[in-house]
Formats: C-alpha cells, sequence, structure tokens
C-alpha cells in the first residue's frame, strides 16, 4: 500500500470508520467532535491563568479512559481530545496576557509586552485578532513540517540505527533534554538521573524487585501516573498554593480593566502583510525549535520575538518592539504556537517526548495500547496494512482539522474568554487537587498509590523551589526503562560486547554528540550566568 | 555554604551511597550476568548508571559554585530564610493531607459502625449509596476547605458549599456513569 492509501484510509478512521454518536437519530462522527470538545477545553484553560494544557490533558486522560475502555478503537477518540486541549491552550494563552498583562501560559510572556500596551490604547480586540491570526497561521505550518518530516525521520532511523544506536540516540535525547532545560546543566542531570532512577524501583529481570528497601507496596514499581502527574500536576499545585499565600496582598490589585475600544479593530489586508514576514520567520524558528527534544516554546517566543524585533528596528523608527506593536504580537504567537506540531515529529518518529503535552500523548498511547510512538508507526515494508500507520494518518487528520476549526471559530471563541480571570484560584487549584488524586485512584484502586502520587508532588515542589525543572524526570522516568530493554538487547545483540555503544561510526558520533551537548551547554550556561 | 553547594554535596553523596550501599545490598543480580552460556546485562547496571548522572550533577554544582567568578553571588542569610518558610509550609500540607488520609479511609466504616440498626459491616456497603461517599466527601471538603481558607486567610461558608459541589460534580464524573470503578476509599477497605 501507497503513503495516499494510508492517508485515505486515517482520514476515513478518523471521519467514516469512527464510533459514532447517535443525536435525534443521526450518527455523528465522534472523533472529530471529541476533537472539537478538547479544543475548546484548551482554550479556556490556556486562557486561565494558573492552568496549563497539561494540567487539562493529565486530568482528562483517566476520564476518557474510563470513557473508552482500553481497546485500539479508544486511540483516536481520546487523542483527539488531548491534541485538541494542546491547540486550544496554545491559542488561549494569548488571552489573559493581552487582556490583564498576565500571561497564561508562560510562552505567552512576551505577548504582554506588546498585547497589553494596544489594550491600554483600546486596541484589545484588534491585538487578539492578531495573536489569533499568528497562533492559527504558526500551528498550520507546523503540522504540515510535521506530516512531511515524520515519516522521513522514521525511515531513516529504521534503515539506519541498530540496536547499540539505538540506545546512543536515547541516551543523547535524554542527555540534551537534561542539558537545555532550565537554567543549570547539573540540576537538569539530578533531574533526570531521579527520574530513571525511579523508573527502576520495582522492575528488571531478576525475581527479586530491585531498590525497594524491603517495602512491599514497591515490588510493583511506582506507576507512571503516580509519578508524572505528582512531580508535573501536584508539585505545581504546590508551588501555586505557597505562592498565593505569600503573595496574597499583591494579588488583590492583579487586573486592570481593559479600557474602551478603539474603532480600527478588523485586520485588513495591508496589515496582514505587514505581519506576514514576522509571522513566517517565527514559524520556522518556532517549528525547528519544537523539534528539539526539551528546548520548550518559551525559548522559541524569545527567539521569534527578538529576530522579529530586529527586523521591525530595521524598517520602523517612531515606534519599537515593546510600545504595543502589531507586529511584536505576531513574531510571538507564530513562535510558541508553531512548537505544537514540531513538538510532535520526535515522538511520532522516534518516540521520545519533548515537552510535557507530548508526555501526556506518550501515555495515553502507553495506557490504551495498540500504537506504539517511534521509527517501526512507519513501516510500510510487510504485505498486510498496518494500522498504526492509520492511526498516523488519523492523527494528522486531526491536526489538520483542529487547524481548519480554528481558523473559522477560533477567534471568536478566543475573544469571549476574558472571563476566565474570574475564576479564584483558591478555590481552583485545591479542586483540581482533588479531582487529580481522585482520578488517579479510580485507575489504580489503591491508597499507596495516593501517597506515592502526594510524594511525587513534594518531590515536584521541592524541583520547583529549586530551579530545578521537573521535564527531565518525566522524560527520563517515561525512557528509563525502554533504555535499559534497548541496552540489554544490544549487549546479548553484540555477543556481550561491553563496548556496544561504540561499535559503529554512528553509534560513536551520538556518544560523542551526547557528551558534547551536555559540555557546551554547560559552557554557554556558565558564561551567560557570569555575564548576568 | 550556600544552597547550591549544599544541593550538590547532597546529590553527591546519595549517589555515593547509593552505589557503594544499596546497588549491591538491594538488587539480586551484578552488573553483567551469564545466563545460558550467554553474557547479559544484570539488573544493578541501569540504577548504578542513573545514581553516576545525579553524581556527576551534583559534582558540577560543586565545581560550579566554587568558580572564583560566582563566589559571594547568594545571599546566606536569605537562602536559610526562604528555606524555612518552603520546609514549613510543606509540612503543613503533609500533615493536612495525612488528615485526609484518616477521614477518607476511616470515617465511613466509623459512620457505618456507629449508625443505629446497621448491621452490615463498611466493607458490604462500599458499593452502596449513600455509605460509598461519606469519607470521600468528608476528606473533599475538608482538604478543599482548609486549603483555600489557608489561602485567603478567611473562612467562608460559601467555600464549604462549593468544596460540596466540586465533590457532587467528581462523584457524577467517575461514579453514577461507570459501575466498575471504585471511588476512594472503596478499594482498600
Amino acid at each position: 500500500m501507497g503513503w495516499l492509501d494510508y492517508a485515505w484510509l486515517g482520514i476515513e478512521a478518523v471521519f467514516v470508520s469512527g464510533p459514532l454518536l447517535h443525536l435525534a437519530g443521526l450518527g455523528v462522527p465522534l472523533i472529530p467532535l471529541m476533537l472539537i470538545a478538547g479544543f475548546l477545553l484548551g482554550i479556556i484553560v490556556g486562557s486561565t491563568p494558573g492552568l496549563a494544557g497539561p494540567m487539562a490533558m493529565a486530568i482528562s486522560l483517566p476520564i476518557l479512559i474510563s470513557i473508552f475502555g482500553y481497546h485500539a478503537s479508544a486511540l483516536l477518540p481520546v487523542m483527539g481530545f488531548l491534541i485538541g486541549i494542546m491547540k486550544g491552550a496554545t491559542v488561549g494563552g494569548a488571552v489573559p496576557a493581552i487582556l490583564f498583562n498576565t500571561p497564561g501560559t508562560p510562552d505567552a510572556y512576551m505577548t504582554t509586552l506588546d498585547g497589553y500596551p494596544m489594550t491600554q490604547r483600546g486596541q484589545s480586540q484588534r491585538a487578539l485578532r492578531i495573536a489569533h491570526i499568528s497562533s492559527a497561521s504558526g500551528d498550520t505550518f507546523s503540522d504540515i513540517v510535521l506530516i512531511l518530516c515524520a515519516p522521513f525521520l522514521a525511515i531513516l532511523v529504521e534503515s539506519y540505527l541498530d540496536l547499540p544506536e539505538k540506545t546512543a540516540l536515547l541516551l543523547l535525547s535524554m542527555t540534551f533534554i537534561a542539558a537545555v532545560v532550565g537554567n543549570s546543566v547539573a540540576k537538569g542531570l539530578i533531574s533526570a538521573g531521579l527520574g530513571m532512577l525511579a523508573a527502576f524501583v520495582g522492575t528488571g529481570d531478576d525475581f527479586s524487585p530491585r531498590l525497594t528497601l524491603g517495602f512491599e507496596p514497591l515490588n510493583q514499581g511506582f506507576t507512571v501516573v503516580s509519578a508524572i502527574l505528582g512531580v508535573l500536576i501536584l508539585g505545581e499545585v504546590f508551588k501555586a498554593i505557597e505562592d498565593i499565600i505569600t503573595n496574597r496582598k499583591r494579588d488583590a490589585v492583579e487586573s486592570t480593566p481593559a479600557g474602551s475600544q478603539s474603532a480600527e479593530n478588523k485586520i485588513d489586508w495591508q496589515l496582514f502583510k505587514r505581519l506576514l514576514p514576522y509571522i513566517s520567520r517565527s514559524a520556522v524558528i518556532g517549528t525547528v525549535i519544537g523539534a528539539l527534544p526539551g528546548v520548550g516554546s518559551t525559548l522559541a517566543a524569545t527567539l521569534g520575538y527578538g529576530h522579529g524585533a530586529k527586523r521591525y528596528k530595521k524598517h520602523n523608527t517612531h515606534r519599537q518592539f515593546g510600545d504595543g506593536v502589531p507586529e511584536g504580537i505576531a513574531a510571538t504567537e507564530a513562535a510558541n504556537s508553531s512548537v505544537s506540531g514540531g513538538k510532535l515529529i520526535p515522538v511520532l518518529s522516534l518516540g521520545i517526548p519533548g515537552n510535557a503535552a507530548a508526555v501526556f500523548l506518550i501515555l495515553a498511547t502507553d495506557t490504551i495500547g495498540g500504537f506504539n510512538p517511534g521509527p517501526s508507526v512507519f513501516d510500510r515494508t510487510s504485505d498486510s496494512v498496518n494500522p498504526e500507520l492509520v492511526i498516523a494518518f488519523g492523527l494528522f487528520a486531526m491536526m489538520m482539522l483542529a487547524n481548519a476549526f480554528n481558523w473559522i471559530f477560533g477567534g471568536s471563541i478566543m475573544r469571549s474568554m476574558g472571563v476566565m480571570m474570574r475564576v479564584p484560584k483558591h478555590i481552583m487549584l485545591p479542586a483540581i487537587l482533588l479531582l487529580t488524586l481522585t482520578s488517579i485512584y479510580v485507575q489504580e484502586t489503591r491508597m499507596i498509590v495516593i501517597w506515592f502520587t502526594i510524594g511525587f508532588g513534594f518531590l515536584g515542589y521541592a524541583m520547583r523551589r529549586i530551579d530545578m525543572s521537573p521535564l527531565p524526570f518525566v522524560i527520563a522516568f517515561l525512557l528509563g526503562g525502554r533504555l535499559e530493554d534497548t541496552a540489554r538487547q544490544a549487549f546479548s545483540a553484540t555477543g556481550g560486547d561491553p563496548w556496544f555503544l561504540f561499535s559503529s561510526d554512528i553509534s560513536i558520533a551520538l556518544m560523542v554528540l551526547t557528551l558534547l551537548s551536555v559540555i557546551m551547554v554547560f559552557l554557554s550556561k556558565s558564561r551567560n550566568v557570569e555575564r548576568n | 555554604m550556600g544552597r547550591i553547594s549544599r544541593l550538590g554535596l547532597f546529590a553527591l553523596a546519595f549517589a555515593l551511597i547509593g552505589i557503594v550501599v544499596w546497588v549491591p545490598t538491594d538488587i539480586g543480580t551484578g552488573y553483567v550476568e551469564k545466563v545460558r552460556r550467554s553474557m547479559t546485562l544484570g539488573d544493578s547496571l541501569a540504577p548504578t548508571v542513573a545514581f553516576s548522572i545525579i553524581g556527576l550533577g551534583g559534582l558540577m554544582l560543586i565545581v560550579e559554585q566554587i568558580s572564583p567568578k560566582r563566589k559571594g553571588r547568594s545571599s546566606n542569610h536569605d537562602l536559610s530564610a526562604s528555606d524555612n518558610n518552603h520546609t514549613g509550609f510543606a509540612l503543613k500540607l503533609l500533615l493536612l493531607f495525612v488528615i485526609y488520609s484518616l477521614i477518607l479511609r476511616y470515617s465511613g466504616p466509623l459512620l457505618t459502625m456507629l449508625w443505629p440498626n446497621l448491621d452490615a459491616p463498611y466493607r458490604l456497603l462500599r458499593d452502596t449509596a449513600p455509605w460509598k461517599y461519606i469519607g470521600f466527601i468528608l476528606s473533599g471538603v475538608f482538604l478543599m476547605t482548609s486549603l483555600a481558607t489557608w489561602s485567603s486567610q478567611v473562612f467562608r461558608w460559601r467555600v464549604v458549599s462549593i468544596s460540596l459541589l466540586v465533590c457532587m460534580l467528581i462523584i457524577a464524573l467517575y461514579d453514577w456513569p461507570f459501575d466498575d470503578l471504585l471511588l476512594p476509599p472503596n478499594g482498600d477497605v
């Protein structure tokens, strides 16, 4: 079967052969509805300061699995909902940044610099329209790159990388993420090491479970949901609650009214033509940054904004970035939104999650089964139909559908979300905490898992307090078992060669890159700290 | 000694103890094993690599801190004061979770025991309304109300009613549509 046949099967799986929802006697395809529902939830979540896309994905996942079960047929509706959240949250993050000078997501910080001054001049609706067009353009561009690049990269990996090279590639990905995330390479390494260690507790090939300290409940190891939701969600909730307690007085004078609206709120063709170079440049920057594991949308937004500011300075003298210019919003929003498609390139082609949202997509496929992100997804060598490839094209079809929905309706929905600023954080955070703990219990049905989650929550809280990113922990936890299995297979396949990681030119190159990535990033970050 | 170098020393010590004491005593196989005449990696290797990465991170933190250009950059007094605040917050939060957990686990069984003319133990009622909701609702309202009150420093009955509403919504989300799901703590009793 050719690529086009698979693409058609993927589209069919989403629109025709998927489950139907019966409304007034009519069968409506469920998967597009789930995608749209996820997208709406994503915009709401992105527009609410203190909430983020990954948080909503984490809470939704167990509910979705309870509804759809563990069958392969559950994959597309569940993934559709999660992808919808991911995309919606990217768009929604700009709303509080523009209207209230409070970024809904960290990557929308740069949007406040030009968005809020426009609001103060009575141009909030125009600023929101610019943010929406730029975000939708960046997102669509990165999805097209994903669809074109992921299969190509996967085929390259499958053709040239054997077991030792795959082990070296996993090591490179983990150390690269540990090195580039956060302000300190050393803390990134500690975080990744802890994640690996947690993954190895209670597992292994031997009959006796390892690293349990004789504590029986650890014999089965830590569950993936307790470690990931604990570190990512509970850790963030604990920190946010403490921040509210500490900054109570400051929070009282947080929001400023938007002011009256000026007449020029529409975006005409002239303005769009002016914005286009900034949008396209930032879309490329965001997609490239997104494809690198670990490097997030905040860096993409900063780089996009920086490049845009330089270009703007050359052509304009009367007003600059930061004074409330539309190009500033366009450069930032196109860059941070184009990361979402780029981030799925390593997920689908290598099975390596590059950010928190990708972690939850991998977690969903792991939990449901029937789809193992990685090079094998794009395998067309067998005579029979590869169901994983059909699902991959189904995912691509859903992403394009989400983009179409975003282009048509996203702007109006986004412009009505200013009300989310009024949600009181001191009530919302405990509610999220209770919902997360309950959703973990209904999956695992053991109180000890709740305690493990709370323990990981404290670990995540401590990491944030000492300025250590929890992302390397989570990614190392997810990849640790796979790294060990691949290394075991590579060691056996090379006849017990202790130097199997240096057995070919490619694996040597990957190991050298692993070492270099740590050294170079360490030196560069040290220089930055000394300079500042 | 600043917080960063203390963290570095702690990470290094943890890694050394892990490699020298924990791995050899708590893992059944070594680094490399011979299984049916072929060599295979043992269970000790991967945890040792993980400990080594932690140790390397710790060492790099110490090196960063003793670098002459970095010395004297952080105020020890500020760091220890904020450390104490964070530890205090974490301990109070832990206490809250202990109370939450006790209410969750024992309020249902206790109430069924004290309820007049009710012969069945809680275990038999754990899938019967309203008994199955007691622990979940009481502990959920306690957790949400105490956290919200702690954050805002004001107790309001409105928060109690919102907490109750949230618990009911969670019940509606997980318990009513699915027969096979158990709310906490009903899988453990």
